[in-house]
């Protein structure tokens, strides 16, 4: 199989998601996202 | 072999279906602890009912922490170089909204997608820069996505909280508005002049591993494609334009068969 630009895109966005995952930053999400922000919906 | 059979199977089931299962899913309320999961659509994660993260919203919270997002980039990267910007037509809540509210009966206003930069502009400006230098989600304070799964359903939901509805709430609610009316006369126009996550997308389609061809032997020119175009765009000009979603409506439609899904090796 003939390496295409897609391929090499794969690469770069699986090791961001391997470094992402290497710091955890999936905690950092879950943590944001739970949160309730009124200040974000306008409510403040 | 894998993307032929995704586009045999997309071609097979009712794009509303998915979209009504997309819309389900991520506001299902079943998996709370999946919040840790990026949504691949547009979808507030401030919902009552949400599952899942906003990558926009997620986004610009590591921006005001001044973190990189490498996780969430990753992660978008990964769907973009495979299928570019599908999410936005089979996944997406407020592109589903979008369309329905096209199908009612009214004048249609057709809008060139000359001014589709807009999107680049708001990613740069309302997702990084703004947020980069007064530390708020300023995409998240003016997002109609958000008043509309998130703001208004706290309200019905919390009248406790309905004191707080000040002017930013107000100004919100009047965008969203805005952009409900507009959905009615003109094709998604939320995504194609306004999504920063559909900017994204857009910067994979041309290299994406999924593509739409078009045989330009059998192409007759007859703008069915525009027609059913979600998009509103000439697919036999460019199928692998940033603004097309995916939604496959061409392929189904062209009356040549010259429309169709392919690997990017073929």
């Amino acid at each position: 199989m003939k390496l295409q630009k897609y391929h090499i895109l794969l690469f770069i966005s699986l090791g961001l998601l391997l470094l992402g995952l290497v710091r955890t930053e999936f905690q950092t999400v879950y943590a944001h996202a739970r949160l309730l922000c009124l200040s974000c919906m306008g409510l403040q | 072999m894998m993307l032929n059979r995704l586009a045999g199977l997309l071609l097979k089931v009712r794009r509303w279906v998915v979209q009504l299962a997309a819309f389900g899913l991520w506001n299902s309320l079943l998996f709370p602890g999946l919040k840790a999961l990026p949504c691949p659509a547009l979808n507030c994660y401030g919902c009552p009912f949400a599952v899942v993260a906003c990558p926009i919203g997620t986004l610009q919270h590591f921006i005001v922490i001044r973190e990189a997002p490498f996780y969430m980039l990753g992660v978008l990267g990964i769907i973009g170089a495979l299928v570019g910007r599908i999410s936005c037509g089979w996944l997406c809540p407020f592109g589903f909204l979008q369309d329905l509210l096209y199908k009612l009966k009214a004048p249609k206003l057709r809008l060139s997608n000359r001014f589709g930069w807009l999107r680049y502009a708001v990613l740069v400006v309302l997702v990084g820069l703004i947020p980069f230098f007064t530390l708020e989600p300023w995409f998240c304070k003016l997002c109609p996505t958000g008043t509309l799964e998130a703001g208004i359903p706290w309200l019905a939901l919390r009248p406790d909280l309905r004191h707080l509805a000040g002017w930013l709430f107000w100004s919100k609610v009047g965008i969203l508005v805005f952009f409900l009316a507009w959905m009615v006369f003109t094709r998604r126009p939320f995504c194609r002049f306004v999504c920063p996550l559909g900017a994204i997308y857009s910067l994979f389609n041309r290299f994406s591993a999924l593509q739409l061809r078009v045989d330009e032997s059998a192409c007759a020119r007859c703008d069915r494609c525009q027609e059913v175009c979600s998009m509103d765009i000439r697919v036999y000009e460019n199928p692998q334009s940033g603004q097309c979603v995916r939604c496959l409506e061409c392929v189904r439609a062209c009356p040549k068969g010259a429309v169709r899904l392919a690997g990017a090796e073929e």
